[in-house]
């Protein structure tokens, strides 16, 4: 086993939530008001559910091939070719994943606070603290990330909670003011981002009752979505739909409405803090999952060996994927939902799942029992 | 585990030169804080934007004295021209020995010129830069918004100072409403609805006369008087009824009563005393206090045709009379409060004739008939300000004096 320690069900939904979280609730609301208007929140609370499919068939495949991660029962699936050829491509997945959650917030740094320094500053020291998490494993990770997000859940409930005097929910009326389809396409954007869920793929073996995952996935899942809904509510609410959508950070403008009595107010620094924290801890999951699935897939003893290298790739293409700002804002809004659905989420777990079972059911293939050889 | 400890260290340390902010390096010395930012448009420039920073003083204690014209407090006043506010500002700092930090500043001030050019450069300005905060204040000046920075202070230390006193007194008198930027940004772009801001001006004391100072001299009327010393006219800040907009146009200002009526129409009137006809002697004057309102606004639509009701409820004192009338009967309080509900009415109904003249609805009639009636609104979403324009309005209002301040009737004065 490449990985020794095992992680409780408890954090798996942690590390779940916090890779989800960390990114939609930044990005996502102006691009859902930009499609949707008003009935965002709609939106925003629909998408998610989406990732409770992918979680079922993730959770179904785990089931049957116990103690394996996808990497490795895509192999035992597929055979020894096409099942790495689908392990190297969730590897890519997940490095790409990762190297545009590391570009999110080197993007954001030097847009709203640091303005005159590279953009590399932030991505390459975000970066090496990832690479060093991923070197100790998923259990430290896991239990950075009991600590994280705490830290990360109640700041954005503080943002929402003192934004409340300036909330018009009236805002919110009249209902489908677009019609039903704009809110369907909208929540393509947080399924996209909710679809992260993925990486139980790899986690799953490791924790310690596999059979809660599903329970703790589900709760992750929900969790994020009402956060995210209740941050789309406050800004449409307090914005107006054609002003949240016109915004590139709409929680960091969020964060900049709070003044209760000219003491609790600036509260963006927390804005910052939240972000770097969940950026943190979502890359090293996307990295820790890319690196192990290398790992795997090369058939070596150990992870180390290919953690600098990734970290040097997803280093590079942190700051070579996008040119500029509006063309990571494109990617997200118009390209990515598209293309991890229905390659990662929905459709290599549907082909791993549709093998399975036509193995099973028609050359009476047994799974589950070679790990006991293996 | 030693190189554990080992690498810990070595990586604290590391981050140690980031701590420092790189490229981004802004040590408190170093910094410029504004307060206040004015812009004002200068018609036929080619560099039109005029920007003025009050920018507080880095020793702002005991530095009292001899400064010139320039707003002599705890504020010192940079100003710029160019093609763009950003060109401006960038002017200023030529003057600048520090580092212009626009976070800590929380209002922005208009010029009439400007707001009339529109204000979209403003607000594209402050939602792009990360710098400025959506929660300052916008205000639009009467005149230029330079000359409101110029004002001296004559209570608090600084003229910003006195800007934010006046804001936050705004909701004793009800008679305009200050708003920040971002609830500004969004009722401008909110279909059915205009934004409004607080309109500030610059006069000299009511009644105050020039020439009871420099007695001799027609020289020392208004512009010549700056340098001068000794007791010459001052001027002072004011505020000055409600900008109203439409799209980002300044369309007119409210005075003091409109902008109440605009007030009691969204039911967001605070505190205030207003007059009313005394019911025993209608030529004297009554002074009643709010207390209390609310505000309920009706759309309806009965065969295609639009209309709106609105109901008001409103609580009060009676603070002060000037005959000597025993008002403090219940029937004596029903005609006050018929009175003062008359009053009211009468300023809702100027309020909504200037709204109507100005081809402006800062009240959101729109947006509640979208809310109650999205259909019927989507029919004139395009064209809201001419068909609100001829919408009839019907005013109902209550009005409670529920107190009549310690004393109940005037005691009679003998002879």
């Amino acid at each position: 086993m490449l990985e020794k320690g095992k992680i409780s069900p408890r954090q798996t939904g942690q590390l779940l939530f916090m890779t989800t979280i960390a990114t939609v609730i930044f990005f996502a609301p102006s691009m859902i008001t930009g499609i949707a208007g008003r009935d965002a929140w709609l939106a925003a609370l629909l998408g998610p559910m989406f990732a409770l499919i992918t979680l079922l068939l993730i959770t179904w495949l785990g089931r049957k091939h116990p103690g394996l991660t996808i990497f490795q029962y895509s192999e035992v699936i597929l055979g020894k070719w096409l099942g790495k050829t689908v392990a190297l491509l969730y590897v890519w997945g997940f490095l790409h994943i990762g190297a545009i959650a590391v570009r999110e917030s080197g993007d954001f740094m030097t847009t709203s606070f640091m303005p005159h320094t590279p953009i590399s500053v932030f991505n390459f020291s975000m970066i090496l603290l990832c690479a060093w998490s991923v070197m100790v494993g998923l259990e430290v990770i896991a239990r950075m990330s009991e600590f994280i997000i705490i830290l990360v859940v109640s700041f954005l409930l503080f943002i929402l909670l003192f934004s409340l005097p300036n909330w018009e929910l009236s805002y919110l009326l009249p209902f489908f003011s677009r019609g039903a389809m704009p809110v369907l396409q909208a929540a393509l954007i947080p399924a996209a981002w909710h679809g992260n869920i993925i990486v139980i793929a790899v986690i799953l073996p490791f924790v310690t009752r596999p059979a809660r995952a599903l329970i703790a996935g589900t709760t992750a899942v929900f969790a994020s979505a009402a956060l995210l809904t209740i941050g789309v509510i406050g800004m449409v609410t307090v914005f107006g739909s054609e002003l949240s959508s016109s915004f590139l950070f709409p929680l960091h403008l969020f964060a900049q409405t709070i003044d209760i009595g000219q003491i609790i107010t600036r509260f963006e620094s927390v804005v910052m803090t939240i972000w770097m924290a969940g950026i943190f801890v979502k890359t090293s999951v996307f990295y820790y999952c890319a690196a192990l699935g290398l790992a795997q897939a090369l058939n070596l003893k150990e992870v180390r060996p290919v953690v600098l290298p990734l970290g040097i790739l997803l280093s590079t293409l942190s700051i070579s994927l996008f040119q500029d700002v509006t063309t990571l804002v494109t990617f997200l809004r118009d390209t990515r939902p598209y293309y991890t659905i229905s390659l990662y989420f929905l459709g290599l777990p549907l082909l791993l799942i549709s093998v399975t079972l036509i193995r099973e059911k028609i050359f009476g293939t047994r799974f589950g029992e070679q790990t006991n050889e293996a | 585990m030693k190189h554990k400890t080992y690498l810990l260290t070595c990586l604290l340390a590391f981050s140690l030169i980031f701590a420092g902010g790189c490229w981004d390096q802004a040590e408190i010395e170093s910094l410029a804080i504004v307060r206040a930012v004015a812009i004002d448009y200068l018609p036929g420039r080619r560099a039109p934007y005029l920007v003025t920073l009050a920018v507080k003083r880095p020793a702002a204690i005991g530095q009292e004295g001899g400064g010139g014209g320039g707003g002599g407090g705890q504020v010192t006043l940079y100003s710029g021209v160019g093609a763009s506010i950003e060109l401006a500002i960038r002017q200023a700092a030529l003057h600048i020995p520090r580092r212009i930090f626009l976070t800590h500043n929380d209002l922005i001030i208009v010029g009439r010129e400007l707001a009339e050019h529109g204000l979209f450069p403003v607000l594209d300005f402050v939602v792009r830069n990360p710098d400025m905060r959506l929660s300052a204040s916008l205000l639009v000046a009467k005149g230029t918004g330079q000359e409101i920075l110029h004002t001296a202070e004559r209570l608090e230390g600084s003229v910003t100072d006195e800007i934010h006193g006046l804001l936050d007194q705004a909701e004793d008198t009800s008679e305009t409403q200050p708003e920040p930027i971002f609830r500004f940004l969004r009722k401008m772009t909110t279909p059915g609805e205009e934004a409004y801001t607080v309109s500030i001006t610059t006069a000299p004391l009511p009644e105050d006369k020039p020439s009871k100072a420099n007695g001799a001299g027609g020289s020392g009327e208004g512009n010549g008087g700056n340098g001068g010393g000794g007791a010459k006219q001052e001027k002072m800040l004011a505020m000055d009824g409600m900008a109203v907009f439409r799209g980002d146009r300044l369309a007119g200002i409210l005075n003091h009563s409109e902008a109440r009526g605009k007030l009691w129409l969204a039911g967001m009137t605070t505190r205030g005393i207003m007059a009313a006809h005394d019911p025993v002697h209608p030529e004297k004057t009554v002074t009643l206090s709010l207390t209390r309102s609310q505000t309920k606004i009706t759309p309806s639509v009965q065969g295609g045709r639009i209309s709106f009701r609105v109901e008001v409820e409103a609580e009060g004192n009676l603070i002060s009379q000037s005959s000597q009338a025993d008002l403090s009967t219940p029937e004596m309080i029903e005609k006050l409060n018929s009175a003062k509900a008359g009053a009211i009415k009468v300023e809702m109904e100027k309020a909504l004739q200037k709204m109507r003249q100005l081809e402006t609805d800062v009240v959101g009639f729109g947006v509640l008939l979208n809310r109650r009636e999205p259909k019927a609104f989507r029919e004139v979403a395009d064209r809201w300000p001419e068909t609100f324009v001829q919408l009839p309005v019907e005013i109902h209002v209550k009005a409670y004096i529920r107190r009549t301040g310690m004393q109940s009737k005037p005691a009679r004065i003998t002879r």
